[in-house]
């Protein structure tokens, strides 16, 4: 089953890599916005939505925590579940943002199972599928 | 044993344990030779990335590396083809490289602490003097498209 994802990254060499290894991870996407900020992200889903939210913490104009508070205030949005993917891998930033309901924060370096995991608890009916059947 | 010391030894085995995971888990990079501490590499030769970053410790995280490697990294991280990477892919990556061996290092180095990080700044082959101190501690990873140098280097602990 696809889904559609927003990668929110800074960086369009990221949102590369990250792209990338959700297909490598064996998670079927539909459509994958991108944004280089958190406002760039909101004002794309202001009349959109997507199935997950996958964004960086540190970015210029709108970091992660505040795209993450205007989502939790926003009833069209509240629900989607959005995953953190960051450098910073201190407890008080992990905590902090578990307190805003992101559904998981993914520390870099990371693999591409540890990733589709993470995406499967987000998202409960996105299934990975396995080598075998990805090449069948 | 002294409280400088201790730092610094601290901050290396952060460095050690971050540079080979990092490398590994993103750029598929296996190490062809164990680290070694020490050296003094020739930076007006190489490609150089640094953040710096500040809170619970300040200080800031630099690395350089010649161009076969910043290259062959940064067609593995964008799933290039061999020699197709342009100057501008090679800086994001060795910042976004920078940026990440700096984030496993400060979590291990402090991971109660609290930390702000600026955005990488990259030069290739010819970097500035603001990029590069004369007083790093200079870790040595080898690889087969060559060495990269790291230096982690917080600066004082509030």
């Amino acid at each position: 089953m696809q889904k559609d994802v927003m990668i929110v990254d800074d960086s369009p060499a990221m949102r590369s890599f990250i792209r990338r290894t959700v297909l490598i991870g064996g998670l079927e996407m539909g459509r994958c916005l991108e944004a280089g900020n958190g406002l760039e992200a909101l004002t794309l889903l202001r009349n959109d939505t997507v199935d997950v939210i996958l964004t960086d913490f540190n970015m210029p104009v709108m970091d992660g925590e505040q795209l993450v508070r205007n989502l939790r205030g926003d009833e069209r949005l509240s629900r989607v579940p959005v995953i953190v993917i960051s450098t910073d891998s201190t407890r008080n930033r992990i905590l902090s943002l578990q307190a805003l309901g992101v559904h998981g924060y993914l520390c870099k370096p990371f693999t591409p199972e540890r990733l589709a995991q993470m995406l499967c608890t987000a998202v409960p009916d996105w299934q990975a599928q396995g080598i075998e059947e990805r090449y069948q | 044993m002294s409280p400088e010391i201790s730092v610094q030894n601290s901050a290396a085995d952060a460095c050690l344990a971050a540079v080979p995971e990092v490398l590994e888990m993103m750029f598929f990079e296996s190490m062809a030779e164990a680290p070694e501490i020490g050296g003094s590499p020739r930076l007006e030769l190489l490609d150089v990335s640094r953040v710096d970053f500040e809170g619970s410790a300040r200080g800031y995280l630099v690395l350089a590396a010649p161009s076969a490697l910043s290259k062959s990294l940064t067609e593995a991280f964008l799933a290039l083809e061999l020699r197709q990477s342009a100057p501008s892919d090679v800086e994001f990556v060795l910042g976004e490289l920078a940026n990440m061996v700096c984030g496993g290092a400060l979590g291990r180095y402090q991971p109660d602490g609290s930390f702000r990080v600026s955005t990488p700044a990259t030069r290739l082959e010819r970097p500035s003097a603001e990029l590069t101190t004369s007083n790093v501690s200079w870790i040595r990873f080898s690889f087969y498209d060559g060495p990269l140098f790291v230096g982690f280097q917080p600066e004082a602990t509030q």
